[in-house]
């Protein structure tokens, strides 16, 4: 596995200020977390309380550990 | 990359760009305010602003929450730090910020036992493994990475920790658009909506800005292709005489948000009578502070935090770049006595910040093209 050590991730992009968010795919369901990766084949465990129902196989997006979406998400319309 | 390469497509880019050129009306300017910091980054690194028309400005607005924390905030974070029981953990873009007696690092090498998580689940763990310790997490940023405070927050509850305490920092957008919305001397068109903070608060949350403000908001993706076609879809809205909300990024944002996330938000937090954003001032309700009910968490009250109210120097022009009247070259501090290296004003203190990203990739342009030295850069030419 090739794990993102905490704290190691200072970089010359502020990830805070750039509301970056990284795509990951579910390898396994952990309970409230699941097991996923990257796409640099980082393996990491993130928190998923705020998506129910996810699935093994889901892209899902992920900011500071926590997934806050699903991609691709529902189309959005116009107001 | 799957939603990623396609957005970067030149031809793509170009096509769009090719759109937005036949559709502008050349009598006339737009103003359009990008919010997030991405945005702004994106704007400088893909080089956005030279493929538009000149009568096309493009605003670069509060997003970056490094940026507008107060240096005073920094300064009561460190106070905490000092207390050799404490472990203050926070984000790598944190640890060089600078308040008025140094930043994070600088605190860190003096003594402190500061130390950087990736998120605030890793803080929650600090203090599982370490109970005599006292663990202080530096909480900052907008409703895209408050769900991961408002978290670890139940998480701590549920697990009965007791040495886990949260410094929160967290601050709203659109109170901030309110601010900017209601100054006498405002001169947005429109605004690009920040992308993956509304995949939180959803499209629905800028109604205000299309019904009490007249102005057109597109939520926007962060690739050029994203960027430019948001410029398309408020060009549209401006020309057929609409205010409409609408959503570019679909592939990433929901219209509704997610309404489990903005409720863990509203368990664990509410919202300040005002917090101080630098450049901006105090704006009412555009901070959070944890409830009475995690009291037990809030540093605030924990170490009984003093305020400590840190002017910036008078010459930043911070304030004005953000609501358009200046471009940041134009302020008189840029590239001299005001840079990455040593910021003096809000917006040339992270990567997204106007002024730095200004700075840094005009810097790049003028270097390549015609090999300046880093004196010449100092004031780069940046006008299209």
């Amino acid at each position: 596995m090739k794990a993102r050590a905490n704290g190691a991730h200072a970089t010359a992009e502020c990830e805070l200020c750039r509301d970056a968010v990284t795509r990951v795919v579910v390898l396994e369901l952990l309970g409230d977390d699941a097991h996923v990766v990257d796409a640099d084949g980082h393996e990491s465990v993130v928190a998923i309380d705020f998506l129910p129902g996810v699935r093994v196989g889901e892209a899902l997006l992920v900011r500071l550990g926590v997934a806050l979406a699903r991609e691709p998400a529902k189309q959005g319309e116009r107001s | 990359m799957k939603f990623v390469d396609e957005f970067r497509e030149s031809s793509i880019v170009r096509k769009v760009a090719d759109e937005i050129r036949a559709c502008v009306d050349p009598s006339r300017r737009y103003s359009i305010m990008e919010v997030c910091g991405g945005h702004t980054h994106a704007i400088f690194r893909f080089g956005l602003a030279d493929l538009l028309p000149p009568n096309i400005d493009l605003i670069h607005g509060p997003g970056c929450p490094v940026c507008v924390l107060p240096m005073g905030r920094i300064d009561e974070g460190l106070e905490i730090a000092n207390d050799p029981n404490v472990i203050l953990a926070a984000y790598g873009d944190m640890m060089r910020v600078p308040g008025s007696r140094g930043s994070p690092l600088e605190s860190k090498a003096r003594g402190a036992d500061v130390r950087m998580v990736y998120s605030p689940l890793d803080a929650l763990r600090l203090a599982e493994s370490n109970p005599e310790r006292r663990v202080v997490f530096f909480a900052i940023g907008f409703e895209t990475t408050t769900p991961a405070t408002a978290l670890t927050l139940l998480r701590a509850r549920e697990r009965g920790i007791s040495n886990f305490f949260v410094f929160s920092n967290h601050i709203l957008v659109n109170p901030a658009i309110r601010a900017l919305l209601e100054m006498p001397d405002m001169r947005i068109d429109a605004f690009i909506g920040p992308g993956h903070v509304t995949t939180v608060i959803g499209c629905e949350s800028y109604r205000f800005i299309a019904r009490d403000h007249h102005r057109p908001l597109v939520v926007a993706g962060f690739e050029p292709v994203d960027v430019l076609q948001s410029i398309l879809m408020i060009l549209r809205q401006l020309h057929e005489g609409r205010a409409e909300i609408e959503n570019q990024y679909t592939r990433a944002v929901p219209w509704e948000g997610n309404p489990a996330a903005r409720g863990a938000i509203d368990l664990v937090f509410e919202p300040r009578e005002s917090f101080e954003w630098r450049g901006l001032g105090a704006i009412p309700a555009s901070g959070l502070q944890l409830r009475d009910e995690f009291g037990a968490f809030d540093a605030e009250r924990h170490f009984g935090v003093t305020r400590r109210a840190v002017a910036d120097p008078a010459e930043a022009r911070c304030g004005d770049v953000l609501k358009g009247a200046l471009k940041p070259h134009e302020c008189p501090l840029f590239g001299k006595g005001c840079t990455p290296e040593r910021p003096i004003g809000a917006l040339m203190v992270s990567s997204e910040g106007a002024c730095a990203a200004q700075y840094n990739y005009a810097h790049l342009k003028t270097t390549l093209t015609v090999g300046a030295s880093d004196r010449d850069v100092a004031t780069p030419s940046v006008d299209r």
